[in-house]
C-alpha cells in the first residue's frame, strides 16, 4: 500500500466544518491524501483553504469535479446542496465523502446512492461520531456482550447560547440553518448524529418514533429543540434530545446512556465542565466548549479509512445505507413532531437500502 | 411544642423508614411526632378508633388508601400519603374534597417533592427565577428487582411522582402526552414519555427499574434538567446521601443525611399543616387534578399507542 500514490482530493465547501475538521484531517494524512483543489461560493474562503496545500481555488464546485486529476471530492456543504453535487461528482467518476446529514429528503438520498452505484464510485456520509474512540469502544462493548441485550439507548446533546460577544454557532440570523426554505432544524443539523447513534447502539431498525419540537431562539424560523422517543424492532427503546437553548455559560455537553439486561454504559462530556467559577450568588462555566465531540482523531480516522477503502478496493467503513437510515428516522421524527402523532416505520429500510448501493 | 402522635397503616418501604427514624437511638428522631404502636392493632379501623392518634401515614397499597383516607379524615385525623393517593380519579377527587371540607389536614406528596433540591426547584419555578421553561428532562431509575410485587409498587409510585413533578415544574397541565413501554422488567417495563404543555414547554420523562444490580449509582437515581429563558438547572435530588460500596461483598448501602431525608421532610410538612401553616411539598387540589388528568392521558397513551390530547 505504501507505494501507491496519494488519493487526490477536491474539497467542496470551505466553511467552518472544513476549516475545523476536514482540512486538519487532510494535513495529518500526507501519505494517503493530497489536497488538489477547493471550491466555495466565497472564493476568499476557498483560497484560504487551498493556501497551505498549494491547491487551486474555485468559486464553482463544477470546476473541481470536472478536473481529471482528482480522485475524490469531500463535500463540506449544506445538505440541500448534496444531491446536485454528488450527482455531478459521480458523473465525473469521483468518489464522494459527504458531510452529514446526507440530504434533506429520502428522495435526494436515493438519487445520490443511485448515481454513485451507476457510476461505480464510492459514497460515504461523514457520521464522524461513529469514528470517535469513545463510541467505537461502546460498540465493541455491546458486541462483546458486556451489558447483555440493549434495552434502552439515550442520546442527549445540549448546547448553550453564545456568551456575550460571541457569534452563535448555529441558528443565528441570516445563517442557512435558520432558514425554513433549506433547513428543517435541529433534527438534521445536529440531531442526525443522535438518530444515527440510536440505531447503531440499539442494533435494530426503528419501528415507531414520536417527537415534540419547538423554536426556542428568538428570530429563528425552524425548530432548534427536539425530543424523540423511538421503538426498535428488537424491543429496545431510544430517547434523544437535542437542544440549543441553554443559557450562555451553561456547560454544553453530550450524553450517552445505554441500559442492557446485565449492565449499563454511560458517557458524558464531564470535561466540558473542567472549569467552574463560583461567585457570590452564581456559578458559571467559563471554559464551556460549544463544539461537542468535535474530535480531530475521529475526522482523521474517518478520512483515512475511506481513502484506504478506495486504494485497496475494500468496502467503505460506513455504507451510505446507514446514513440514509439515520435520515429516515430523523425525517420521521419531524413528521411526528408536526402531526403530534407517532409515526410508524417498517422494520426494514426500503429494498434500495440493501446491498450497499454505491459501495 | 405540641407533640403529635403518628400512626402507621400498612407496611410499604416508607412505613419501614418511618419506623426506623423513630427507633431508639436513631439520629433522625424528629421531635414533633411520637410514633404510636400500631403494629399490634387488629385492623386499620382499630387504629382509627385510637383517640390518642392525631395523624396517619398510609403505607398500604394504593388500592386501599381511598377508603382509609376518607374514614380517617372523617374521624378528624390528619392523613399523610405519598403518591399515588388512590387508583381512581373519583377516589382522588373524593379524598381531596373531604380534606377541603373537613377539619383535619391532608398531605399528599412524594419523595421527590420532599428532597431539598426538589423543594428548591419548585420554589424557583414559582418565584419565576427560571423564566419560561423551554424543556424539562426528568429521569427516575433504580436497580432491576427480583421481587415483582415490591418492584411494581415502586414503579407505580415513581411514575406518579415523575409526572407530578414535571407538571409542577411546567406550572400547567400537559396539552398532549405520549408514552411508550420497553421490554418487560420485574415490576413493570421502562416507561418513556413526552409531554407538551400549552405555553410551549416540552417535557421528556424516563421511569423504570432499569439499572443493573448492584447499581453503581444512588438508588433511586433521579436526574432533572430544565432549560428556562432566564436560567437553567441540573440536579440529582437524591445525591445528597452517604453511599457505601463494598465491605463484605454486599451491595451499595445508602444512608441519607437528615436534612435531605424525604421521610423526615414529609413529617416537617405534616407538622406545618397541623400547626395551620402551609406545607411546601403538598400537592394541592388543583395540582392533584392536573396530575390525575396527566396520568389518565399517560395510561391511555400506553394502552392505545397514540399521543393523547388533553
Amino acid at each position: 500500500m505504501g507505494d501507491k500514490p496519494p488519493i487526490r482530493i477536491g474539497l467542496i465547501g470551505c466553511g467552518s466544518i472544513a476549516a475545523s475538521a476536514h482540512l486538519p484531517a487532510i494535513a495529518r494524512l500526507p501519505q494517503l491524501v493530497r489536497l488538489v483543489a477547493t471550491a466555495d461560493v466565497n472564493l476568499e474562503a476557498a483560497t484560504q483553504a487551498a493556501a497551505e496545500a498549494g491547491a487551486e481555488a474555485y468559486s464553482d464546485y463544477r470546476q473541481v469535479v470536472e478536473r481529471p486529476d482528482i480522485d475524490m471530492v469531500l463535500l463540506a456543504t449544506p445538505e440541500y446542496l448534496h444531491r446536485e453535487q454528488v450527482e455531478a461528482a459521480a458523473a465525473n467518476g469521483k468518489h464522494v465523502l459527504c458531510e452529514k446529514p446526507m440530504a434533506p429528503s429520502l428522495a435526494d438520498a436515493d438519487r445520490m446512492i443511485g448515481a454513485c452505484a451507476s457510476a461505480g464510485v464510492r459514497l460515504m456520509v461523514a457520521h464522524s461520531r461513529r469514528f470517535t474512540r469513545r463510541y467505537q469502544a461502546v460498540r465493541e462493548a455491546i458486541d462483546r456482550g458486556d451489558i447483555g441485550e440493549v434495552m434502552m439507548v439515550r442520546e442527549n446533546e445540549r448546547r448553550s447560547r453564545p456568551l456575550p460577544g460571541e457569534e452563535g454557532y448555529y441558528w443565528r440570523a441570516g445563517h442557512w440553518t435558520s432558514d425554513p426554505a433549506v433547513s428543517v432544524g435541529a433534527i438534521l443539523t445536529n440531531g442526525i448524529h443522535e438518530t444515527d447513534l440510536l440505531r447503531w447502539f440499539a442494533g435494530a431498525e426503528p419501528v415507531a418514533v414520536y417527537a415534540e419540537h419547538s423554536t426556542t431562539i428568538e428570530g429563528n424560523q425552524v425548530p432548534d429543540f427536539i425530543t424523540l422517543t423511538v421503538k426498535f424492532a428488537n424491543g429496545a427503546l431510544g430517547s434523544a434530545e437535542v437542544s440549543n437553548c441553554w443559557p450562555a455559560g451553561y456547560p454544553s455537553y453530550h450524553q450517552l446512556e445505554l441500559y442492557g439486561t446485565s449492565g449499563m454504559i454511560r458517557s458524558r462530556d464531564s470535561e466540558q465542565q473542567g472549569l467552574i467559577r463560583f461567585r457570590p450568588g452564581a456559578a458559571d462555566f467559563p471554559g464551556s466548549y460549544h463544539r461537542l465531540l468535535h474530535v480531530q482523531d475521529a475526522y482523521t480516522t474517518e478520512l483515512g479509512l475511506f481513502v484506504r477503502a478506495l486504494r485497496d478496493d475494500l468496502p467503505v467503513p460506513l455504507p451510505a445505507s446507514e446514513a440514509r437510515a439515520a435520515l429516515r428516522l430523523g425525517l420521521a421524527a419531524v413528521a411526528s413532531a408536526k402531526s403530534g402523532m407517532p409515526v410508524t416505520l417498517g422494520a426494514q429500510p426500503s429494498p434500495q437500502d440493501q446491498g450497499g448501493a454505491g459501495q | 411544642m405540641t407533640v403529635h402522635k403518628l400512626g402507621i397503616i400498612g407496611s410499604d418501604r416508607r412505613a419501614a423508614a418511618l419506623r426506623a427514624r423513630f427507633a431508639p437511638g436513631s439520629p433522625f428522631a424528629f421531635g414533633d411526632f411520637q410514633l404510636a404502636d400500631t403494629a399490634a392493632a387488629a385492623s386499620w379501623q382499630a387504629v382509627l378508633k385510637d383517640r390518642s392518634i392525631d395523624a396517619l401515614y398510609l403505607g398500604c397499597p394504593p388500592g386501599q388508601r381511598a377508603e382509609i383516607a376518607l374514614a380517617a379524615l372523617s374521624a378528624g385525623k390528619a392523613v399523610l400519603a405519598a403518591l399515588p393517593l388512590a387508583m381512581t380519579i373519583a377516589d382522588m377527587a373524593a379524598i381531596s374534597a373531604a380534606a377541603v371540607t373537613g377539619s383535619a389536614p391532608l398531605l399528599v406528596t412524594s419523595d421527590l417533592r420532599c428532597t431539598l433540591a426538589g423543594r428548591s426547584l419548585l420554589e424557583m419555578r414559582t418565584a419565576g427565577d427560571l423564566g419560561h421553561p423551554h424543556s424539562i428532562y426528568l429521569a427516575s431509575r433504580w436497580p432491576q428487582a427480583n421481587d415483582d410485587r415490591s418492584a411494581a409498587a415502586q414503579q407505580t409510585e415513581r411514575l406518579w411522582e415523575a409526572v407530578d413533578f414535571m407538571i409542577a415544574l411546567a406550572g400547567e397541565s400537559p396539552s398532549r402526552l405520549f408514552a411508550i413501554e420497553g421490554r418487560p422488567l420485574p415490576g413493570g417495563p421502562l416507561v418513556l414519555f413526552n409531554a407538551r404543555f400549552g405555553s410551549g414547554t416540552i417535557g421528556t420523562g424516563e421511569v423504570g427499574g432499569i439499572l443493573p444490580k448492584p447499581a453503581p449509582v444512588h438508588d433511586p437515581e433521579t436526574e432533572i434538567e430544565i432549560a428556562g429563558t432566564l436560567a437553567a438547572v441540573r440536579c440529582e435530588p437524591y445525591r445528597e446521601t452517604v453511599q457505601v460500596v463494598g465491605g463484605k461483598g454486599e451491595p451499595a448501602a445508602v444512608a441519607t443525611s437528615w436534612h435531605n431525608d424525604p421521610v423526615i421532610n414529609m413529617l416537617v410538612d405534616l407538622a406545618e399543616l397541623l400547626a395551620g401553616r402551609s406545607a411546601a411539598s403538598a400537592i394541592g387540589p388543583e395540582a392533584l387534578q392536573r396530575l390525575i388528568g396527566g396520568m389518565a392521558a399517560l395510561e391511555s397513551s400506553l394502552v392505545g399507542g397514540a399521543a393523547v390530547s388533553l
